[in-house]
């Protein structure tokens, strides 16, 4: 009867430890799978966060427009005042009217920006009209289309 | 007694992991979320901030030859808006020149001389851009370099009225000794708010007097420092000149 009564305790002691042992891997996998989670969950969030911002915080306007003597190359100055780098595709649709048949041509060209616009810089930007040269009195409407999804439009009338 | 004390061990130790997670996981996931935030605000503020001043540019350029044969061009630019501008480039035409000149507001600053390449019956196009990403026109009527002279279109008077609400101005130009005025009297109708700005063409370089009357009463009354003495020399200067009356005192 001694013998069971202090065999009973120590099973009660073991049962403790063995419970507290299981506290102990069981709270330490959720605490360090909670810092993983939060963690991948905080940058996720910064990174949303920033991704957004650099989308606000682009500016870029298409300052000039000019074409060489024979229309076959059109000349878009593109400057980026913001604060961050971007790029960019130029599209140009062309617009010819002819007087004698009273129709309307149009063409549409594309540049894929390749490099970074650096902020504050104004790079030209050359669209290639050779298949179909631009002529005095065309209508180009110029829309600047940044991998953000950002766009600036212009309109040249070619002199 | 022994086993009474340890008996809650393990729900106090779940416990200080519940806390320690969320001290160490929840707690600061949450500070760097609402700091991100709040970097987030701040630049939405800021550009904002930076389109309204965008939008509030407003400059006035005119470009004129140094000598009337000259290949340099200058260009003056009149900060006519509220907030300062700084200039990072001035387009002749097809070509860039860099500059970086910061102008406060109703300040002017001329920009060059301007080497261009001269050839006759060109059009010399200029555009002025800024800083906060603003092209301005040229204001002044476009030249033109004909016969190997330069030649503008037409000369000009650009009255500014610093005005006081709802009055009414005359505005008139006369030459030096009267023999030319503007055809017509140019009369404000008393609903303007804000300042009159008025731009008179006379027909040749030479001193001409402009005449700023306000109605007081039922009678028309010289503004202070009226009629403004002005000499336009061109090339050599812009072909527009400004002129401003304070029409607020009277």
């Amino acid at each position: 009867m001694r013998r069971l009564k202090v065999r009973r305790g120590i099973s009660e002691v073991i049962a403790s430890i063995i419970l507290t042992a299981v506290v102990l891997t069981v709270g330490g996998a959720i605490w360090s799978f909670a810092q993983s989670a939060t963690l991948a969950a905080t940058n996720d969030y910064i990174n949303g966060t920033f991704t957004t911002m650099k989308d606000i915080t682009e500016r870029f306007i298409v300052e000039h427009v000019s074409k060489n003597t024979d229309g076959t190359q059109l000349y878009v100055w593109v400057y980026n005042y913001g604060t961050v780098d971007i790029v960019s595709d130029v599209y140009a649709n062309a617009t010819h009217y002819n007087p004698t048949t009273h129709s309307y041509t149009y063409t549409c060209k594309l540049t894929m920006g390749t490099t970074p616009i650096v902020s504050g810089s104004y790079p030209q930007v050359t669209i290639d009209f050779q298949s179909n040269s631009l002529q005095s009195g065309d209508k180009i409407g110029i829309k600047v289309y940044t991998r953000r999804q950002n766009i600036a439009y212009y309109t040249y009338y070619v002199p | 007694m022994y086993h009474e004390r340890r008996k809650g061990i393990s729900t106090i130790m779940g416990t200080l992991i519940f806390v320690g997670i969320l001290f160490t996981s929840v707690i600061p996931m949450y500070l760097v979320m609402k700091q991100a935030d709040n970097i987030y605000t701040q630049n939405v503020h800021k550009m904002e901030i930076s389109d309204q001043e965008r939008a509030r540019e407003a400059i006035e350029a005119h470009t004129y030859p140094l000598t009337s044969t000259s290949n340099q061009l200058n260009v003056k630019v009149t900060n006519t808006g509220v907030v300062p501008v700084k200039i990072v480039r001035v387009w002749i035409n097809d070509v860039s020149y860099s500059v970086s000149t910061s102008i406060a507001s109703q300040g002017n600053a001329v920009l060059g001389p301007f080497t261009v390449t001269l050839q006759n019956g060109k059009a010399y196009v200029t555009t002025v851009t800024t800083e906060r990403g603003n092209s301005f026109a040229s204001t002044s009527p476009t030249l033109f370099y004909i016969n190997n002279y330069w030649f503008t279109p037409s000369l000009g008077i650009h009255v500014i009225v610093l005005n006081q609400a709802a009055a009414k101005y005359k505005i008139c130009v006369y030459n030096e000794d009267k023999t030319w005025n503007s055809t017509k009297p140019y009369e404000t109708q008393g609903t303007d708010n804000q300042d009159i700005a008025w731009t008179e063409l006379v027909p040749t370089q030479g001193n001409y007097e402009v005449e700023v009357k306000k109605k007081v009463g039922g009678s028309w009354v010289d503004l202070p420092n009226t009629p403004i003495d002005v000499e336009i020399v061109w090339p050599g200067v812009s072909p527009v000149i400004n002129v401003v009356a304070d029409g607020r005192g009277t």
